[in-house]
């Protein structure tokens, strides 16, 4: 029992009483001159105690299967149109709050692996009919909240479009493909927070 | 004078109806439990939530001539409470609630330009503010806000904190333990004496962070053109991987094994422990944002 | 009713061949497409899943919606059950794949403080009433970042190994010990104050 990893991998087999004494001997002598590690033993302990008073099972509030009984038997169909444009489509449709459409989507639009240029295309359309939400909605916005919303927007699209030059510039450069997937993420999240304004 | 009103399980409190031209000067009280789930709206003028020792919720509000009217209801477990009818527009003076809270309440706070005031909290808070600035003293279990360009300010030991603006600066003084900042401009300042995982996301802010990172323990920071500067102890046992796309080569002020790939490419790790499986994780990415990586005896000391 | 026998000598991981298990006759019956035999099986299984989701979901509207599609995903897969684990663990591992799925197409990291339901709704449909530390891990799971919440969960309360937890998860196995580490110390510091 040299260093912290090997105490750190000991502590299960410690809880459970399974040291044998020598181990147990070398582990309390690292805990003697080891802080960081008699923390980890203590909270791991703490911890245990009342994780173990956990319940296993938590009974809904009420009863579910009226929600799985119509569904049983169902085939699941694929839609013809690619699962990205329909992802895209249930993240417009969480704007709009309609879960049950939501789970309607979810559930029969299997992802596939593709390239990141379906991703890419995903992400478009996501964020184009994110983008239509929030033009219905901006007449509803006082004019200093819409002037806001749109500032930061702009920044992010700069971003993005940077970010998408970069790439086209050096098509193979995965940290790119990152950057420009973060990017786009991070221009989605924004144009449902400014859909989001509009509503509340 | 407060007015306490007893109520039943579930009963509607009504503090004020429509406005009146001479405006409102109310106070009001009313029970509630140590962990009440509590609502406030304010819009415009100032939002001061403040928490203390007893099991009641009380309210005093100064609400200008045609300025919205007062309103309020619920029970122990659950009440909402605030200025309604308020017209962005409105010119006059601003609406001033000044409401205490028990320690544990768990409280939601909406507003648009009014600035929110969070005090001796050891419950929940989440604000979502347009323009209003958030600032929140004090240890609440959890501290969520969020806002389009005010600037949030959180003092004390929150132990999860999360937190976004848009153009507004966000800063963080002793948090430790989890916290998540994502900004699209705003600057970003996380200081500490020790933080236990932390995530910053930004496009072109600043970011500014001054903590040790104990064994474990995680940091990440992505910007897109955002500079990046982390100040850490000089006792440290991490693993870095920092990296920018388009920025300045990267700038570290560690000894230690440095595998360096590229200058803008920087991958080590410092201290016997990180090497014994045990570092905390510091990672960096920018896609042109400059990156500058740097130790001192005690970093939070600013 | 007698019990279907499948004469079966199976795995338990140990390397040792083990008597033949005994299916529980609701599980063949429910795979042949009979309805109520599965709605047995859902009541005798369905506190432990909602458990699971809402543990690892931290939000009760989620993982009411999880524990749904766990049981609709199990009987579209009854078929390929095999009897070679006992009934509950096949779908408990089902579940694990479905929620952690479901989380990693989920795009807020933020969870709100008080949803935007009714208030009293609200609590009516919160975790179960308080008593003691029982309601406070809970609630301090919840609060958990999500990769530390997972861990947690999966490690801790539900007895998965940390090689199994970067197998359903993705990360490294150092990364789940890390992880789970964070968790106890941040559970720690919201319970213990």
């Amino acid at each position: 029992m040299n260093d912290c990893r090997d105490v750190r991998e000991a502590i299960p087999s410690l809880l459970a009483g399974n040291l044998g004494p020598e181990t147990r001997a070398q582990l309390d002598a690292h805990l003697a001159r080891c802080q960081a590690c008699r923390d980890d033993v203590e909270t791991a302990i703490w911890v245990g105690e009342r994780t173990r008073a956990l319940p296993r099972a938590i009974a809904p509030a009420r009863d579910l299967w009226t929600g799985i009984a119509p569904r049983l038997g169902r085939r699941t169909r694929r839609f013809a149109a690619p699962w990205w444009g329909l992802a895209a489509a249930a993240i417009v449709l969480m704007a709009l709050s309609s879960a049950a459409t939501v789970a309607l989507v979810r559930r029969t639009v299997q992802p596939d692996p593709g390239g990141f240029a379906q991703l890419e295309l995903g992400f478009q359309n996501a964020a184009r009919e994110l983008g239509e939400v929030y033009r219905e909605s901006r007449g509803t916005l006082a004019p200093g909240t819409r002037a806001v919303l749109e500032r930061n927007l702009e920044v992010i699209e700069r971003a993005l479009a940077e970010a998408r030059a970069a790439l086209d510039a050096d098509p193979s450069n995965r940290a790119l493909e990152a950057v420009v997937v973060a990017a786009y993420k991070r221009k989605i999240a924004f144009l449902e927070r400014a859909s989001a304004f509009g509503e509340s | 004078m407060i007015g306490r009103q007893t109520t039943a399980a579930i009963a509607v409190l009504t503090i004020a109806g429509a406005a009146s031209a001479a405006g409102q000067d109310r106070q009001l009280g009313f029970p509630a439990d140590p962990d009440v789930a509590l609502r406030v709206y304010n819009l415009v003028g100032t939002t001061r939530i403040t928490g203390w020792d007893r099991d009641s919720i009380e309210v005093r509000a100064t609400v200008p001539p045609r300025g919205g009217s007062l309103f309020g209801g619920g029970s122990r477990r659950a009440a909402k409470l605030g200025v309604d009818g308020q017209n962005p527009s409105f010119t006059g003076p601003p609406a001033t609630l000044d409401v205490r809270v028990p320690r544990g309440a768990r409280i939601w706070v909406k507003s648009g330009t009014a600035d929110v005031i969070v005090a001796e909290i050891r419950g929940e808070i989440e604000v979502s503010s347009v323009t209003g600035a958030v600032t929140l003293t004090g240890s609440p279990r959890v501290a969520a806000i969020e806002t389009i360009d005010g600037n949030v300010s959180i003092t004390g030991n929150a132990t999860v904190v999360r937190a976004r603006t848009g153009a507004g600066a966000v800063t963080i003084s002793g948090a430790r333990g989890d916290v998540v900042v994502a900004t699209v401009q705003g600057k970003v300042e996380i200081v500490s004496n020790e933080l236990l995982s932390g995530r910053v996301e930004t496009v072109s802010g600043s970011v500014e962070v001054r903590t040790a990172v104990p064994l474990d323990g995680q940091l990440e920071v992505e910007t897109h053109d955002g500079p990046v500067e982390i100040t850490l102890p000089r006792e440290l046992d991490a693993r870095f991987d920092l990296s920018t796309i388009k920025g300045a080569p990267i700038a570290t002020h560690f000894s230690g094994d440095v595998l360096r790939q590229h200058p803008r490419s920087a991958r080590f790790a410092v201290g016997k422990k990180s090497g014994a499986g045990r570092g905390a994780s510091i990672v960096v990415r920018t896609f042109s944002g400059a990156i500058t990586v740097r130790s001192r005896s005690n970093p939070s000391g600013g | 009713m007698t019990a279907a026998t499948l004469a079966l000598h199976h795995d338990t991981g140990t390397g040792e061949a083990t008597a033949p298990r005994t299916v529980d006759p609701d599980v063949s019956t429910a795979a042949a497409g009979d309805d109520r035999a599965f709605e047995r099986l859902y009541r005798l299984h369905v506190g432990r899943i909602h458990a699971l989701a809402l543990r690892l979901a931290a939000d009760s509207d989620d993982a009411e919606r999880l524990t749904q599609d766990v049981f609709v995903r199990a009987w579209e897969r009854l078929g390929s059950f095999r009897g070679d684990s006992a009934f509950g663990t096949w779908l408990h591992r089902l579940a694990v794949n479905l929620i952690l799925s479901d989380r990693r197409s989920a795009w807020r990291r933020t969870r709100r403080v008080v949803p935007k339901a009714d208030l009293e709704e609200e609590m009516a449909a919160s975790l179960p009433v308080n008593v003691g530390d029982r309601l406070d891990l809970d609630a301090a799971i919840a609060m958990l970042p999500p990769g530390a919440r997972t861990v947690f969960v999966l490690h801790d309360v539900e007895g998965y190994e940390h090689a199994e937890i970067a197998g359903l998860t993705g990360v490294a196995v150092g990364t789940s010990k890390a992880q789970l580490f964070r968790a106890r110390r941040l559970l720690r510091e919201v319970l213990d104050r």
